[in-house]
């Protein structure tokens, strides 16, 4: 047993293509942020940004006109205005930016820069708060005074630490992406074990399954070290953004940890079944690994990872996406937790990305357990 | 002897393919039997048939006297394999993969050291232990891949065509070493489609095509099962056609082929066959290049009852 074990973990780690995937793409990609960040910081923060509101008379909506507000001489400089003059002065320049107060508020912007983008994550930020608020007034109407309050307190933490020259909301929502693809790149080693088990995947699984070996704790032993090893390259990659990188996620260690552990049992369940699935005759360990790549992609691109809109976008349109993107669970719920101060957010996520890697691991264990085949 | 392997009637489909078409096999103890047949013939499906890696449509499987299920873990204790397939780990050394596969089987640390180091050396990979497959030649990945499966010594070896893409020279230490594996003991079950091979090691030969087995017996018994006794090939010969008939008339002659100015006569079994016919062309004035007679080959085997030959 102990063997088995000891060459499960060799394999793995000694797996170049794997551990670039589960731990030096996401170091190479904090490490190119941070880089921006300083430059960011360095060069354009503290300006206050002048920008127009334009309020709309049918959909008025006061919370966010409220919040503009309550911005005014700290990041921006807010005048209220019709649209035509708006647009007037943000093609002279003399506006960075026009926030549309409808019902679901927007922003235009003429170019692309550091303040627009920094006006672009104000809107979102107010999104994500506001589908907080408007779920809580919904569920529990009682709470909705505390949420406020904490909402208020998150705020000024924020700003103190960007006071001291620390990070901001949205840049630690992306290292929150960040972490959610670093977990779920776990799927590149939990594709490369399902693929040993199936004697119909590989010759090596084949030559695996003569052997007088019982499959469940062979499925057991191989989901495991898949785990144990993406969490270690989990914590190598929180310690390197902490320690040499220096920048700090929030005191809610324990929570950050918990979320990050759960998300790569998720990440290698998801590999692990797509791994185990027989999609067509002849589909190569590659082939699959190209496809373990792209839906990670396509669950942190829909997560916000490329462009902070995109989660909005979806939290707007496509609500129940962000339910079950296991890339937007767990930025999520470190969101909930670090900036929102939001516990039953934080487990609510936890709690779905539990029932996934349940359910995962289910038909997984379902099918591998499987020890005859039709095809080899 | 009993039989180590009995194969009944065994029906395998792939949708419409009949891979194994009621092949039956019986497996003595102390054999290398080789399964002889082209590509595509159904070794490989009746190898994984056996293992319990595929379903089966129909038949019934032995191994050592019990029925071959997938959690036959005693009859799978005694069982060492040689996938077609090179299948050994990237990452890992040439003496880890082996150490791995050895210690599906053996438990036991001390005695599993022991195992590898002969296995090590039964394939001559002294040298090489400490490398990675990526690093190692054709031949020596072969040697890698049969060390792998061998080195727990198992009582029953399958060997699928373990010499494919294979120097020479390493072919050559394969064969010998699976002649070695099985004075030391073991019963070996190798598949080729290489007749030279399987006529140079194997004790007993079942003849597989389109997943039947046509013909079963040692080389010699195969060969007496067909007319064919002798070969005999003129080159560059004039013939008119009534000499062509009148070699056919030749006594034991039951087959003659007249192309391109090449003759091939074939003989029934008995002495001396060459010489009525060499008389008979020496009394006709008629000349030829050459002439060589040769014995019959598993080829001529495979040709007569199948109508084909065994490599196209
Ligand atoms: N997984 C599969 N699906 C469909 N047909 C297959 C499959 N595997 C093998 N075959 C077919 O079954 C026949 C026997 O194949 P195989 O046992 O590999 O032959 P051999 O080992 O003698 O070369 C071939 O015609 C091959 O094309
Ligand atoms: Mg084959």
């Amino acid at each position: 047993m102990l063997h088995l074990i000891k060459y499960q973990f060799m394999e793995l780690i000694r797996g170049k293509e794997v551990m670039f995937w589960a731990l030096f793409f996401p170091i190479i990609l904090a490490t190119l942020f941070s880089l921006t960040l300083t430059n960011m910081s360095d060069a354009e923060s503290f300006k206050v940004i002048d920008v127009a509101l334009v309020e709309s008379e049918q959909h008025s909506n006061s919370s966010f006109s409220e919040f503009i507000h309550s911005l005014d001489g700290k990041y921006v400089t807010v005048d209220l205005m019709s649209e035509e003059k708006s647009l007037v002065l943000l093609e002279e320049g003399k506006v960075k930016g026009v926030f549309y107060d409808t019902q679901v508020p927007s922003l235009s912007i003429q170019t692309n820069g550091v303040e627009q983008s920094i006006l672009s994550s104000l809107l979102y930020s107010y999104i994500t708060n506001e589908a907080m608020i408007l779920q809580v007034m919904n569920e529990h109407p009682q709470q909705l005074q505390s949420l406020l309050e904490s909402l208020q307190q998150s705020d000024s933490t924020i700003r103190e630490v960007n006071m001291n020259n620390e990070l901001a909301d949205t840049s630690l929502s992306y290292f929150f992406s960040l972490i959610a693809m670093a977990s779920l790149y776990g799927g590149f080693l939990g594709l490369q074990k399902a693929m040993l088990i199936q004697a119909n995947l590989s010759s090596l699984a084949a030559r695996i399954c003569v052997a007088p070996m019982r499959r469940f704790p062979l499925v057991i032993i191989s989901i495991s070290s898949a785990i144990t090893v993406q969490c270690t390259s989990l914590l190598l990659l929180l310690g390197y953004i902490h320690f040499i990188l220096g920048i700090s996620l929030g005191s809610n260690w324990i929570h950050i940890l918990l979320t990050s552990f759960i998300g790569c049992i998720l990440g290698v369940c998801i590999g692990y079944l797509i791994g185990a699935l027989r999609i067509t005759r002849n589909m190569t360990h590659n082939t699959k690994t190209n496809l373990v790549a792209g839906c990670t992609m396509l669950m942190c691109f829909f997560s916000g990872l490329m462009s902070f809109e995109m989660r909005y976008l979806i939290q707007q349109q496509i609500p129940l996406l962000n339910r079950i993107n296991p890339a937007a669970l767990i930025a999520d719920s470190l969101e909930s937790i670090v900036i929102f101060n939001n516990e039953q957010m934080y487990y609510e996520n936890l709690v779905i990305m539990i029932g996934m890697s349940i359910l995962f691991i289910s038909i997984s264990i379902l099918i591998t357990r499987r020890q005859k085949y039709d095809n080899i | 002897m009993s039989n180590i392997i009995e194969v009944e009637n065994l029906v395998k489909r792939y949708k419409e393919l009949i891979a194994l078409d009621h092949l039956t096999l019986r497996i003595k103890e102390g054999e290398i039997y080789g399964l002889l047949g082209p590509n595509g013939s159904g070794k490989t499906t009746a190898i994984n048939c056996i293992l319990s890696l595929l379903k089966y449509d129909k038949g019934i499987i032995k191994v050592f006297n019990q029925e071959m299920t997938p959690t036959s873990y005693k009859s799978k204790e005694n069982i060492g394999v040689v996938m077609q397939n090179v299948a050994v780990f990237e990452e890992l050394s040439v003496y880890e993969n082996i150490d791995y596969f050895c210690g599906l089987y053996i438990k036991d640390k001390v005695r599993r050291k022991q195992l590898v180091k002969e296995a090590i050396a039964f394939v001559e990979l002294e040298k090489f232990q400490k490398m990675r497959p990526k690093k190692l030649s054709g031949g020596l990945l072969r040697r890698l891949n049969i060390a792998c499966g061998i080195a727990h010594k198992p009582k029953l070896i399958f060997l699928d065509e373990p010499t494919v893409a294979v120097d020479p020279q390493s072919r050559n230490k394969i064969l010998e070493g699976i002649q070695a594996l099985n004075k030391e003991g073991a019963t070996i079950v190798y598949t080729s489609h290489y007749m030279e091979e399987v006529e140079q090691i194997c004790t007993k030969i079942s003849i597989i095509d389109h997943g039947k087995n046509i013909a079963t017996g040692t080389s010699e018994e195969l060969k007496q099962m067909i007319k064919t006794g002798e070969t005999i090939t003129f080159s560059n010969i004039m013939l008119k056609p009534f000499q062509l008939d009148e070699i056919k008339n030749i006594a034991r002659v039951f087959h003659v082929q007249y192309e391109d100015g090449n003759l091939q006569i074939k003989c029934r079994r008995g002495n001396h066959n060459l010489i009525p016919i060499l008389d008979y062309m020496k009394q006709n004035n008629i000349v030829f290049s050459q002439v060589s007679s040769k014995l019959p080959t598993l080829n001529d085997v495979f040709l007569e009852i199948t109508g084909k030959e065994l490599r196209d």
